[in-house]
């Protein structure tokens, strides 16, 4: 034994020790926090995190998470923490945790410290995130504004119809110069296809066939013969003919397909223009939208960001298996061969998280608590083989009580990600609404109750969410645009309402999200503006309708009788070509029938004669 | 200047009075880590069992220098062997399958290619590089040795300028 080597070696693996125990905690505690903070988008903070190589344990005093969306509050802070890691997945370079306990979580605390990110997250891939985002902020902001003053004023149908671009005329101009070019085309054709010097010549065939004499067999099969090569040119003929006529009944259908659309461009045309001097129809839907739009998505929004967290550190598809052979892989690094695990584990794993909480514990009576669970929270749904699921609760014994659960099952081939949440005497207090002209811009609100559910199956997304809110009292901002009627108006319908109920409902695929939202609003308010603005904007609309048809009306006329023109003389150029065809066939077909009778006349004559030589013969050698 | 100090000491050893079995075993350990890629379980092992017993180190590390060079070159054979091995030969599977789920498997590499297929090629050299290299140890001393040092190379590299500055740099009292 080489005693200076053992000495050496007891050094080497003792300075590699000190070196693990005095620098792991704040390796560790740096890595979780940077990878944490990554994933929320704002600081997480852990405080005095300690690992214990011998246990395999970690605890830490506490750690809080910044909220996003308010980076001087917590969106949750722990007391002290601790658990224990799995110790055969470390040599896999796997983690493994059984279970976390948090007894002790507060929500929404204040921070020392700004908890906002010195440089930001970095923009999202575009992805079915994106397309929902900007699909629903879309449509918020393109619901429409609630501008009934302009009503008041008398609507200059005149100028606004000369500044309105008219698309229709466009449409129409163009379309004419399509059914120009294919009537032209369709001209060219008919002037090279030729048909009647064919049939001249046939006609000739046919008359020749008719005044030739026939007097013998020969003569029969000759004529038969010469018919059924008439007959095979005008088949030929009437083939091509028909053909023709099939391209041409198509390409003058589309013409007339594309004219019959006329009356929707005019359609498009007076919603454009309605839109422009803001006198569209006040459906309940607008309202609703214009009403809730941002109340509604914006939380929406939030939970589809934590389904897309979800799904990117818990992707579904997970490949093992080696594809094949690598051909040349870089000098000395070689190609990694994976063998099936037999008890396989996730790469990261955290089982179980247990929360309970207590606020104000001195006072049982207004103890507000709060319970939870989550498991399976995991880099690999597939290997694990179990969907997250989780259950939170948060009640104050005869006030207000909140649910919230849901599953991330990210275990098949396609992620199946549904929340519900169910809040029931929720204290709502001031409920910021969007600055618009004639509406609140808040809703003073003392309890509500709310359920929601969101089911998201690969990027189809289905949202439902019901509110109800009792008493509610709605703010404005200021007197309105102008002190009109029309905001005393307003402002009747709301000060008259007394609950609030909306249901609100987005579905489809993330890239065409149809939104949809009714409130006990809506009907009341649609109906007072109708009896206000209803009878001015109607007459304002029937007058720009008769303008814009006054000024369509003679461009389609005469547009559709230049297509029935042409369209008539082709369709009756080819007609005439195809009845002329099965005349001559008639013809020769007749013709034809007459050989032929006669070759059947002759055969019989023949085969007679023969009967009646032989009859003779044996006659004579009877005498 | 790494290189010369290598080869200086190497052939320091072979000209000492250490046992020629010592010297070999040596260079054998040294052929085993120098060939495979370095960070595995069993040449982790291999340097410490060298460090602990009376295995010459110079020869070991000289040999892991050497050999790491041809290994560079014979990359692609252990490669396509160790795929072979690993992929190709359905009736170890089970085999790999139960030492992947070993414990220590992620520490081996086993299932790297190059790792296995230099490790292989390795076991299987180990003996005949043993006894080729003792055998060359004795036959060095009892024959060239004399003639190496008296040759017209190894003067001219000891004159060399290059060579007496190494020597000076060497010598320095620090």
């Amino acid at each position: 034994m080489r005693t200076k080597g053992i000495i050496g070696l007891l050094v080497v693996v003792a300075i590699i020790g000190a070196v693990f125990y005095f620098l792991s905690d704040k390796f560790i505690e740096n890595t979780i926090e940077e990878l944490a903070t990554d994933m929320l988008g704002a600081q997480v903070e852990i405080d005095n995190l300690d690992f214990s190589l011998a246990g395999l344990s970690i605890s830490m005093d506490r750690l809080q998470a910044t909220n996003p969306n308010d980076t001087w509050k917590n969106l949750f802070e722990t007391g002290r923490l601790a658990f224990d890691m799995e110790v055969a997945p470390l040599a896999r370079k796997k983690i493994n945790i059984k279970e976390v306990t948090v007894a002790d979580i507060r929500l929404g605390t204040k921070r020392q410290t700004d908890g906002k990110l010195e440089k930001p997250k970095a923009a999202e891939e575009p992805g079915w995130f994106g397309d929902a985002t900007a699909g629903l902020k879309k449509q918020v902001v393109e619901a429409p504004v609630l501008n009934l003053g302009i009503l008041k004023k008398k609507v200059n149908v005149d100028s606004l119809l000369s500044a309105f671009d008219i698309q229709t005329l466009r449409k129409i101009d163009s379309a004419r110069k399509d059914a120009d070019a294919t009537f032209n085309n369709w001209d060219k054709t008919l002037a090279e296809f030729r048909p009647q010097e064919d049939l001249a010549k046939i006609a000739k065939d046919i008359e020749a066939l008719k005044a030739k004499k026939v007097s013998n067999a020969s003569d029969l099969l000759s004529a038969a013969e010469k018919s059924r090569g008439i007959i095979a040119t005008l088949n030929a003929l009437k083939k091509d003919v028909a053909a023709k006529k099939k391209a041409a009944t198509s390409d003058l259908r589309r013409v007339s397909t594309i004219f019959s659309e006329v009356d929707n461009w005019l359609a498009d045309d007076f919603n454009s223009i309605k839109a422009k001097a803001n006198i569209g129809e006040f459906s309940a839907q607008n309202i609703g939208t214009m009403l809730f739009g941002e109340v509604v998505v914006n939380p929406v929004l939030q939970w589809l960001g934590y389904i897309n967290m979800g799904r990117k550190y818990m992707p579904i598809a997970q490949k093992f298996m080696a594809s094949g052979k690598v051909e040349k892989p870089p000098r000395f690094a070689g190609q990694n061969i994976k063998f099936p695990l037999l008890n396989n584990q996730p790469e990261f794993l955290l089982e179980n998280i247990l929360v309970s909480a207590a606020t104000n514990q001195d006072d049982t009576s207004h103890v507000l608590s709060l319970s939870g669970e989550m498991h399976g929270i995991t880099s690999q749904p597939k290997v694990y083989g179990s969907p997250l699921t989780f259950a939170l609760n948060a009640d104050m014994p005869g006030s207000n009580s909140y649910n919230v659960s849901g599953e991330l099952d990210h275990t098949g081939e396609e992620e199946i990600d549904r929340f519900r949440v169910t809040a029931t005497g929720v204290r709502l207090g001031n409920i910021a609404l969007p600055e618009k002209p004639y509406l609140p811009n808040r809703i003073a609100a003392d309890t509500g109750n709310i359920t929601a559910t969101l089911g998201l199956v690969g990027d189809k997304l289905d949202v439902k969410i019901e509110f109800k809110a009792n008493p509610v009292k709605f703010d404005f901002a200021d007197a309105g645009p102008d002190n009109s009627s029309v905001f005393k108006m307003t402002r009747s319908v709301f000060d008259s309402i007394d609950e609030l109920t909306f249901v609100a409902g987005i579905s489809g695929s993330a890239n065409n999200l149809s939104l949809k939202i009714s409130s006990n609003i809506d009907a009341i308010l649609a109906e007072r503006i109708k009896g206000v603005v209803g009878e001015s904007a109607r007459l304002a609309r029937s007058e720009i309708h008769k303008k814009l048809v006054q000024q369509i009306a003679p461009r389609k006329q005469a547009a559709l009788t230049f297509v029935s023109k042409n369209k008539a003389r082709i369709t009756g150029e080819l007609d005439r070509v195809e009845q002329s065809i099965d005349e001559q066939l008639q013809v020769v077909n007749t013709k034809l029938k007459e050989v032929e009778a006669e070759i059947n006349n002759k055969k019989d004559q023949g085969v007679k004669d023969v009967k009646d030589k032989l009859k003779g013969l044996f006659k004579k050698k009877k005498n | 200047m790494f290189v010369l100090q290598f080869i200086s000491k190497f052939l320091k050893v072979l000209r000492s009075g250490e046992s020629p079995g010592l010297i070999a075993g040596g260079f054998t350990m040294g052929f085993l880590i120098g060939l495979s890629p370095f960070l595995t379980l069993q040449n982790v092992l291999i340097l410490f069992i060298a460090i602990l017993t009376k295995i010459n180190l110079a020869s070991l590390f000289f040999a892991i220098f050497i050999f790491s060079f041809v290994a560079f070159v014979f990359d692609p054979v252990f490669h396509n062997l160790g795929y072979y091995l690993l992929a190709q030969l359905d009736s170890l599977y089970p085999t790999w399958t139960t030492i992947f789920n070993m414990p220590v498997a992620p520490f081996t590499r086993f299932n790297n290619t190059v790792v296995m297929g230099s490790l292989l090629c390795g076991l299987l050299l180990a003996f005949p590089v043993y006894l080729f290299s003792r055998s060359g140890i004795v036959r060095y001393r009892e024959n060239w040795a004399p003639k190496f040092e008296n040759s017209k190379f190894v003067k001219a590299v000891k004159g060399s300028t290059l060579f007496k500055w190494y020597i000076r740099v060497r010598d320095l009292e620090w």
